[in-house]
């Protein structure tokens, strides 16, 4: 006997919910391991991250006590990493939430407000983007002084633009359909309806791009921290530990893998999580589908 | 198969005798020649840029390491055995009392072809006396007068005799300049030296060519390009590709790096105290004298220097100077008036309640060999119980906080530079410093060694000073490092640094 549903090949329809699940599943597994990570290390670390043992300098991986080896200064490479993890969350969060919080107010005044407020909001926001992002960084940096919140900082200033944009296009976008036409004519006020139609109705778009953008916001500030005007000690970034990887990349290259590792597993985590995400929630895509 | 096996082993042979010759022309390459070395040029790398030329404002090595001697030189040679060779004074005569020196000028050119006048050399040392760079205007604290005697020769008058003043007669201090090309000093340096400066670009090269007007013999070398790639490692990388046929300047931070990737058997490998740096920490003068001692306690010198895994160029002191300055001395119970002693710190620490002082470590975020020592002092002195934070910055604020701030706004620093002990000497506390420190028993006794008659009596006071500078706790060495650089095997002929710091590239040849 042959199982025929077993050989049959899988219909067109079905193989597009499996893969867009795959996608959905591996970036919420990333994400969901760099979260815990950085949750652990509030309670647990294999040792300081900052405390030098110069005796134990540059252990190879997988020994019992350093897994990952140790670095220039004998500091645990996964206590390190542990510690990294959070300051990507706070930096890349951090600057993404802000950013998706002022670039929503933005982009809904310039979609609801008139002429007269978009185009002073949508110039503005192409004046912003049409200033380099990290050399805003590095101003920044000089100015007032490297840290998370400079960081932030500046992420924000790159963010909120490209937030205010893609907001302003969802919302207006939302204002064209005919249930916000029966509200207004049912006297409701701009105020209730950006707030009770508009924002439900672009919630999936804030979402896919406030996953984008944390990614984005995790490679900024490693980039950041790599030219060393981002996060310093004691704090710990993963970009901090490709600059310092580098003074003895020609002894021990694993010292730059494990950080450009990290970076590169969270960042996929991430863009596929925005991915599926969009997919999911974007009624568009599940029509077709 | 037997037949199917056969071509098998036959191609396994051909590819055994293909590995065995590229094994042998891959030695070949590696033993020959630099393809520069038929043509008698070099390239040699920098690792910083140095903005400007103008030697006279400026005192950066990346400009010191390549215009002294190469392109512009002083009025005389101090050469490692002590003795005095001719520059751009053909001869000298120094008065009994000291008081007196008469240059006589060498009748030769610059190299645009002018000839080099007394008019020249009164100029230049002028321009020297009045240098912001106080290593520069150091030298000429004693003279009183600079005049033309004849069209040949120059006097010096002095008030008091003065060592520093000879010395710098043979460094950047005593370097000639012709006076109508005094304006573009800082683009396109002139001088009587045995190349010439083609041209300078920002961030990238020099090029020096031979300069024809030379009256020194002739450099075997006849054109050098020094690139500058500020990332070290890729300076070794274009050396071991061949592509350049020497780093002289490494610093401490890549010579793990070195050793481990043998460089330094495939090169020749030469160290130099000249080029080394003292790395000493800076302790704001304004602290409290015995927290600043309980601070220097807390320094490991030796978990300092193993830090960068390469001991073998650097060596613990407590003495602000380096191995070739006769006042040196390693670390030593005599010569480290606070040794590291941990406990004892955490006991000072805890009985004096240092813990309620703010402390601020103001440390470079971008320049890896000097964000190191903070990486091991900062942790160290927060667990000796000092309440210490961290302000790490870059390069640019660093300088804005350190060196033009006033006054300078931090507790504990890490410097790595000149070892020219002078640098610190201050007759009023008013203007003291970027490193705060101000003695007048330290600057009096570099004085009374400026104004030795002997070099027993120069001796004698600068290690007096030395010892005043160590026990003052302001300034605190850790490591003196060497000055270490890498040549092509074929690249002969180099000589350790006459004229500050300055990589002659005459001796050189292939």
């Amino acid at each position: 006997m042959t199982d025929i549903a077993a050989t049959a090949p899988i219909a067109p329809k079905k193989r597009r919910r499996l893969s867009l699940n795959a996608t959905l599943v591996v970036g919420i597994v990333l994400t969901i391991g760099f979260l815990v990570v950085a949750l652990v290390s509030f309670f647990w670390l294999p040792s300081n991250p900052n405390i030098p043992v110069i005796k134990n300098r540059m252990l190879p991986p997988f020994l019992p006590d350093h897994w990952l080896g140790t670095d220039g200064l004998g500091r645990d490479i996964v206590a390190q990493l542990m510690v990294g993890a959070r300051t990507s969350i706070l930096v890349g969060a951090g600057g993404a939430t802000v950013s998706l919080i002022l670039g929503t107010i933005t982009g809904l005044i310039a979609a609801a407000y008139g002429k007269l407020a978009d185009e002073t909001i949508s110039r503005g926001a192409d004046i912003m983007l049409s200033i380099p992002g990290m050399v805003t960084a590095l101003v920044l940096a000089a100015t007032m002084g490297s840290g998370a919140l400079t960081t932030i900082f500046a992420l924000t200033a790159f963010f909120t633009p490209s937030f205010t944009r893609v907001i302003r296009s969802a919302a207006m976008s939302v204002l064209q359909e005919d249930f916000i036409t029966s509200a207004k004519l049912y006297g409701r006020g701009k105020l209730f309806i950006l707030a009770r139609h508009v924002i439900p109705n672009i919630a999936g778009v804030m979402i896919v791009q406030f996953t984008l953008y944390f990614a984005a916001g995790i490679l900024t500030e490693a980039g950041l921290s790599y030219l060393g005007v981002g996060v310093t000690r004691p704090s710990i970034s993963w970009g901090m530990m490709l600059n310092e990887a580098q003074q003895t990349v020609g002894i021990s290259s694993p010292l730059a893998i494990w950080p450009g590792l990290a970076i590169v597993l969270v960042v996929l985590g991430l863009n596929l999580l925005g991915d599926g995400l969009r997919d999911v929630l974007d009624p568009k895509l599940k029509r077709r589908s | 198969m037997q037949s199917k096996m056969k071509p098998v082993r036959s191609r396994l042979g051909a590819i055994a005798a293909a590995a065995l010759m590229l094994a042998a022309f891959g030695s070949a390459e590696v033993m020959a020649a630099s393809p520069r070395a038929a043509e008698n040029k070099v390239v040699l790398i920098a690792r910083q840029d140095p903005g400007t030329l103008d030697y006279v404002t400026s005192n950066l090595t990346a400009l010191r390491l390549w215009i002294p001697a190469n392109v512009v030189e002083p009025l005389v040679y101090f050469n490692k055995d002590g003795s005095v060779a001719p520059g751009v004074a053909e001869s000298w005569t120094i008065s009994d009392d000291k008081l007196t020196y008469e240059f006589k000028i060498r009748k030769t050119n610059f190299s645009d072809g002018t000839p080099v006048t007394a008019d020249d050399v009164v100029f230049s040392l002028n321009a020297m006396k009045n240098s912001p760079v106080v290593n520069n205007s150091s030298a000429y604290n004693a003279v009183s007068s600079i005049e033309k005697v004849d069209d040949s020769t120059v006097k010096v008058v002095l008030s008091r005799p003065s060592q520093n003043f000879w010395r710098g007669m043979g460094s950047v201090s005593g370097l000639i300049q012709p006076e109508h090309a005094a304006a573009t000093i800082a683009t396109n340096p002139m001088g009587t030296g045995p190349y010439v400066l083609k041209s300078y670009t920002t961030n990238s090269s020099f090029e020096f060519e031979a300069n024809p007007n030379y009256w020194g013999t002739k450099p075997s070398i006849t054109s050098a390009t020094v690139r500058i790639v500020t990332d070290g490692t890729a300076g070794l990388n274009a050396m071991e590709a061949g592509e350049v046929d020497s780093v002289p300047v490494i610093t401490i931070d890549l010579w793990e790096q070195l050793t481990k990737r043998e460089l330094d058997k495939k090169f020749t490998l030469v160290t130099y105290p000249q080029i080394g740096e003292p790395t000493y920490a800076v302790l704001n003068q304004k602290l409290d004298p015995e927290l600043r001692q309980t601070l220097a306690k807390t320094l490991d010198r030796q978990s300092y220097n193993d830090a960068f895994g390469a001991a073998w160029g650097a060596e613990n002191t407590c003495t602000f100077a380096l191995p070739n300055q006769p006042w040196y001395a390693p670390e030593s119970a005599d010569t480290c008036p606070y040794p590291f002693d941990y406990e004892g710190a955490m006991k000072t620490v805890a009985e004096k309640g240092y813990g309620s002082t703010p402390l601020e470590y103001a440390s470079l975020s971008d320049v890896p060999d000097l964000s190191l020592p903070a990486d091991i002092m900062v942790p160290a002195m927060q667990g000796a119980g000092f309440n210490i934070t961290r302000n790490a910055i870059d390069l640019a604020r660093y300088s804005q906080l350190i060196f033009q701030g006033r006054p300078p706004q931090f507790d504990i620093t890490v410097m790595s530079g000149d070892a020219e002990p002078t640098q610190f000497a201050c007759p009023d506390p008013s203007k003291a410093g970027w490193s705060t420190y101000c003695s007048a028993e330290y600057t009096k006794a570099l004085g009374d060694a400026d104004a030795a008659t002997s070099d027993e009596e120069y001796l004698t006071q600068m290690k007096k000073a030395a010892d005043i500078l160590r026990k003052d706790a302001v300034i605190v060495p850790l490591i003196a490092k060497k000055g270490v650089g890498l040549f092509d095997a074929s690249l002969q002929g180099f000589v350790e640094p006459r004229v500050g710091v300055a990589i002659e590239i005459a001796p050189l040849h292939w």
